[in-house]
């Protein structure tokens, strides 16, 4: 019986302009969390009340069995946490803050935060204030890998890497996963790395969870139909289907419940399937998206 | 023996990881790279390596299992089968699924089934005069 | 309450304003001689430079909290293992043990030099600690501000206001019945209104410390 990582039950958050409403979330023990939303549909703000750095409206948060924000202290002896909203102190060296994280958790590692560095191709001495985007973010990701947490809470990881580092972080994350005890949750853009390496994913728009489920689970019930459908006939309206594009003859439709039997249903309404196609993770969250400011989700 | 590294995904490959892993493993077992018997990765410890989601390996394992092509032990990990019958499935497969193609293309044409079985024979005994 | 935690942010903060505190503390090291050694000159010279040193400290380590906020260090320090409560501690205790090493000095040095020197009347000594108890208020009220608000504009506002309230105290206590002769006079006497100013400045110092920390504690929003 795995056991919840992560916890959020009922969590509402009111901003002036902008509402986090009816999040639940569960992060099973072990896996990998990928969270994809467009800019400002509410992961950070989700993720900031994870950490306990927002408190919630409504709704109850554990965070490795623990209440946040009320227990936070303990849980975050435990949680590795890097965003872009998280700054160094830039006056001092990535040495400086190694030593200071080094005193803090008693699970530090030496030897692998050196690996860490030169696998980064970062140098300890350098001051914060003076090194580019993406050093810092492999800092951050540093200073957090080399303690071992049990949760790795990462906002947005891998934007403004480039292709290399993205590699080497990636890499990085899956070793984490080794250990069967540890858990991430990351948000990404970068829907190619999310699909990679993700066990879960959730889907946030406007301040809502739109879906959550496992990764193969949306891989196999999504489909992107190609029809061509004569004059005289009528396509049939199939449930969980959605016009997406293509002309009056061509028409595409995608599918968030695919069965061979569609394929059926159309042939035997006189219409032929030209194709149907899998989606990749980023074009199955704008559909999803799209269908619901559409209102035509179910 | 490091036997996970020899694998390698491809991403500009249209179809699912799971389906690859799944004939990556098949392949290794029929060139013998992988012998029968012989203990494999764990789940977890081939996610790793090949930086894919454990789930997607998880599930290959599934399907490999249902196949026979491998055995899982609970709590012990997984070994390639014995009776591991794995060359004319993987060749099975693959024909299956050009056999499909084949059909799509003919309709989108829009030549009968007679007519695809005429061209199919043809190219048999071309591919027959080429190889003697 | 994780005190090995709360010494460490306390460090940390010394750490990061250490050159700061260095120069302070050489400048009071310097008012002090200029007070014990020069004449009346270096009297007036000294302490001016004495309360300079204390405003600026009380000013700049309450700003560290304003810059943590501009900064976003100080949602990487939300995210060590620590509660909100330990992370005020450590804020309130860290400033307050730098500007009372500074206040102390000049307490001391300031009654010292008073009772020492023939041409300060003694009478002096009530007034002095009327003022440096004002000078503690108005950076606790500052310390406040900066910790609650976050903001460089409301921080600058509550010393602005400390000062006047400052001007205030010396002006109204100076000319208050009967203080004035006493000022002059070599008996050092603690009259109603010295005394009454007195209790005022330490409730005053007290509640605005429990207020932070009970605003502190109510705080729902760290980033």
């Amino acid at each position: 019986m795995t056991d919840l990582a992560v916890h959020f039950e009922g969590v509402g958050k009111k901003y002036r302009h902008f509402t986090l409403d009816d999040i639940h979330l569960e992060l099973p023990t072990g896996s990998i969390m990928g969270f994809i939303g467009p800019n400002g549909a509410g992961k950070s703000t989700t993720i900031r009340i994870l950490m306990g750095l927002v408190h919630q409206d409504r709704g109850s948060v554990r965070v490795l069995g623990h209440a946040m924000p009320k227990d936070q202290a303990l849980a975050k002896q435990q949680i590795g946490f890097v965003s872009e909203d998280l700054r160094l102190y830039k006056t001092a060296t990535l040495a400086w803050h190694m030593g200071f994280i080094r005193s803090i958790y008693p699970t530090w590692d030496q030897a692998y935060a050196e690996q860490l560095l030169r696998r980064f191709d970062l140098k300890a001495e350098q001051r914060i204030k003076g090194i580019s985007h993406g050093q810092r973010v492999k800092a951050a990701l540093l200073l957090v890998l080399a303690r071992r947490p049990r949760l790795l809470v990462l906002d947005e990881p891998t934007t403004g890497l480039d292709p290399v580092a993205r590699q080497e972080v990636l890499g990085e994350l899956m070793e984490v996963l080794a250990d069967d005890e540890r858990t991430i949750l990351f948000s990404s853009h970068n829907t190619l790395d999310v699909e990679q390496i993700s066990d879960q994913i959730t889907f946030i728009d406007q301040g809502r969870i739109i879906d959550t489920g496992d990764k193969e689970g949306f891989l196999d019930r999504w489909r992107r139909i190609r029809l061509d459908v004569p004059a005289e006939v009528a396509p049939p309206v199939l449930p969980g289907v959605m016009k997406a594009g293509g002309s009056g003859r061509l028409p595409v439709v995608t599918t968030n419940r695919f069965e061979p039997a569609m394929a059926a249903a159309y042939q035997h309404a006189g219409v032929t399937v030209l194709a149907v196609e899998p989606m990749t993770l980023e074009e199955i969250f704008v559909a999803n998206v799209h269908w619901r400011r559409e209102g035509g989700i179910s | 023996m490091d036997m996970h590294s020899h694998l390698v995904i491809s991403k500009a490959d249209g179809r699912p990881m799971y389906l690859q892993i799944m004939e990556q493993i098949k392949q290794r077992i029929a060139v013998g790279d992988w012998p029968r018997g012989e203990e494999i990765p764990s789940i977890r410890q081939l996610a790793v390596a090949l930086r894919v989601s454990v789930i997607t390996v998880k599930r290959a394992y599934y399907e490999l299992e249902r196949e026979g092509v491998i055995v899982t032990q609970h709590g012990k990990g997984s070994t390639v089968a014995d009776g591991a019958d794995v060359s004319p499935r993987l060749w099975d497969q693959e024909l299956a699924q050009h056999l499909d193609q084949v059909v799509r293309l003919g309709t989108l044409l829009g030549l009968t089934p007679e007519q695809l079985e005429s061209r199919l024979r043809d190219a048999a005994n071309r591919f027959t005069e080429e190889s003697s | 309450m994780n005190h090995a935690m709360v010494q460490r942010l306390i460090y940390k903060d010394w750490y990061f304003n250490r050159f700061a505190i260095t120069a302070y503390v050489a400048a009071g090291l310097l008012s002090l001689v200029a007070l014990a050694l020069g004449g009346e000159a270096g009297f007036y010279a000294g302490s001016i430079l004495l309360i300079t040193v204390l405003v600026a400290v009380g000013a700049h380590m309450a700003m560290i909290a304003v810059t943590e906020r501009r900064d976003q260090t100080l949602a990487f320090v939300m995210t060590l293992p620590i509660s909100t409560l330990e992370y005020t501690t450590a804020k309130i205790v860290g400033n307050l043990m730098i500007f009372f090493a500074a206040w102390t000095t000049l307490l001391v040095g300031t009654v010292a030099v008073i009772a020492g020197r023939q041409a300060l009347p003694d009478g002096l000594i009530p007034f002095a600690i009327v003022v440096l108890f004002q000078l503690f208020a108005g950076y606790c009220l500052m310390l406040s501000v900066a910790l609650v608000s976050e903001s460089q504009g409301w921080t600058i506002g509550a010393l602005v206001l400390g000062n006047l309230l400052l001007n205030g105290v010396i002006f109204a206590v100076s000319n208050a019945p009967g203080v004035g002769a006493n000022m002059k006079s070599d008996s050092i006497v603690w009259s109603q209104p010295i005394v009454g100013v007195l209790w005022a400045e330490v409730a005053a110092i007290l509640f605005l410390l429990g207020l932070t920390f009970y605003l502190q504690t109510r705080k729902t929003d760290f980033l």
